[in-house]
This record gives structure tokens, sequence and C-alpha cells, in this order.
């Protein structure tokens, strides 16, 4: 029988948290259009800005948002990148790159949103 | 299929372009991430002036078009992937094309009425 390892798990997981994600990224990023651009123009003056990451509701879903998008966005890069014969040739570096690029993307919105 | 490929239009399946405009938009909209966590970082003086001077400056009729342009990228990429996504459960495959045809509609439409509201919030109207 064939061992489970880290590496026969991670492309399926990948695979399905791109899935799950997108999905929540549909939902999500229509209510933050919605709030920022469609019910008035006033929503993005800094006031209101700051108004909105005073309410913590708002500052959770800006966190997972944050994560969600992030994820989608350097895991799309890594899938793009795995098709070239570049990333191919450079698996593991590719995947340890973009899992960092997508750290960083995370930990410094996630740093924004404390300090704002 | 190599990066150049995604490029090319003549004898291909419509399903095929759809893959690639969801490559492409997908790298658009990864780097306006990275350009839209910069702008944010303007909100951190907390006098508040450079976030509003920032938006002085992109929130004008001037970048409408990049603003139209960028929420296509964004309503395709996430109409397609919900596309790609029924597909990927092995649902309603022999209907594939009129799912497609059914997506382009309902992302014109999402775009155009988004583009329309932004324009009336900038513009006014």
């Amino acid at each position: 029988m064939e061992k489970t390892s880290a590496k026969h798990v991670f492309e399926p997981l990948a695979w399905l948290l791109q899935l799950i994600t997108g999905i929540l990224l549909a939902f999500l990023i229509t209510i933050h259009f919605y709030v920022t651009h469609l019910e008035s123009h006033e929503a993005i003056s800094y006031a209101a800005v700051i108004e909105r990451l005073s309410s913590p509701s708002y500052k959770i879903m800006y966190v997972l948002l944050l994560l969600f998008v992030s994820f989608h966005a350097f895991n799309g890069l890594r899938a793009i990148l795995l098709d070239t014969n570049f990333g191919a040739k450079r698996r593991g570096f590719t995947n340890v790159v973009t899992m960092l690029l997508f750290l960083l993307a995370f930990f410094y919105g996630f740093y924004l949103l404390l300090i704002i | 299929m190599a990066i150049s490929g995604w490029f090319k239009v003549s004898g291909r399946s419509v399903f095929s372009l759809a893959f690639s405009f969801h490559r492409i938009t997908g790298i658009i909209l990864l780097i306006y991430l990275c350009m839209h966590l910069a702008y944010l970082t303007s909100l951190t003086d907390k006098t508040g002036q450079t976030y509003e001077g920032l938006i002085g400056v992109t929130v004008t009729p001037a970048f409408l078009a990049f603003d139209a342009l960028l929420v296509l990228c964004g309503v395709y990429h996430g109409i397609n992937g919900l596309r790609v996504i029924i597909h990927e459960f092995g649902l309603a495959y022999e209907y594939r094309k009129a799912i497609l045809a059914i997506s382009i509609v309902l992302i014109l439409a999402v775009w155009l009425y988004a583009s329309y509201v932004m324009y009336k919030l900038v513009v006014g109207g």
C-alpha cells in the first residue's frame, strides 16, 4: 500500500482550499465592493474607513477576506508556475516561495488592520 | 500549454479561451491585490491626509476606465470560477455550452451595472 505523506496530501488539499476560498471570495468581495463603492461616495472617506474598522464584525470580515484572498491569489500563482517549464523543474522551490508570499501578504495586511 | 499559448485565439475552443482568460485575469487581480495592500498603507497616517490625497488622485473620471477594466477582471474571474467549480463536481457537464453562454451574459450584465454605478459616483448624475 502506498504510504500517505505530506507531499501526497498537499496537492489535493491546495486544490480543495482553492475551490472553497473561491466560493467564499465571490460572496465576501461582493459585500466589500457593495459597501465601499455602491452605497455612497462617502463610504471610502478616511473617517468612514476608520469608523468601519472600529467595528469588530467588520474587522473579522476583513481578516477573513484577507486570509482567503491572499491564499487564493498566491496558490493560483503556484498552479500557474507549476504549469511552466520553470516551475515544473523546481516544484519544491515554487511551493515554498508562493506560500511564503501568501503568508507575507496576509501578515502585512493583518498588521495594517491591527495598527489602523 | 505554454504561457504564450494563452494569447492565441485561432483554432481554440471557447472553453480553452475561457481558461486563458481565467489565468490572465487571475494574474491581473494578484497584481491589484499587492497594489491594494500598498495603497492601504496610507491609512497608517493618522491625519488621514495621505489616504485622502491618494483618493483625490484615484477616484477621478480619468481613473474610471481602469476601474471598469479591473471590475471586468474581478467579475469574469468570479463568475467563470463558479462555472468551473460546478463542472469540477461533475455537475451539469452536458449543459456546459449553455452554462458558458449564461455566464458570459451574466458577466457582461454585472460588469455594466457596476461600471454604471461607479460612473454615477465619480462623475455624478
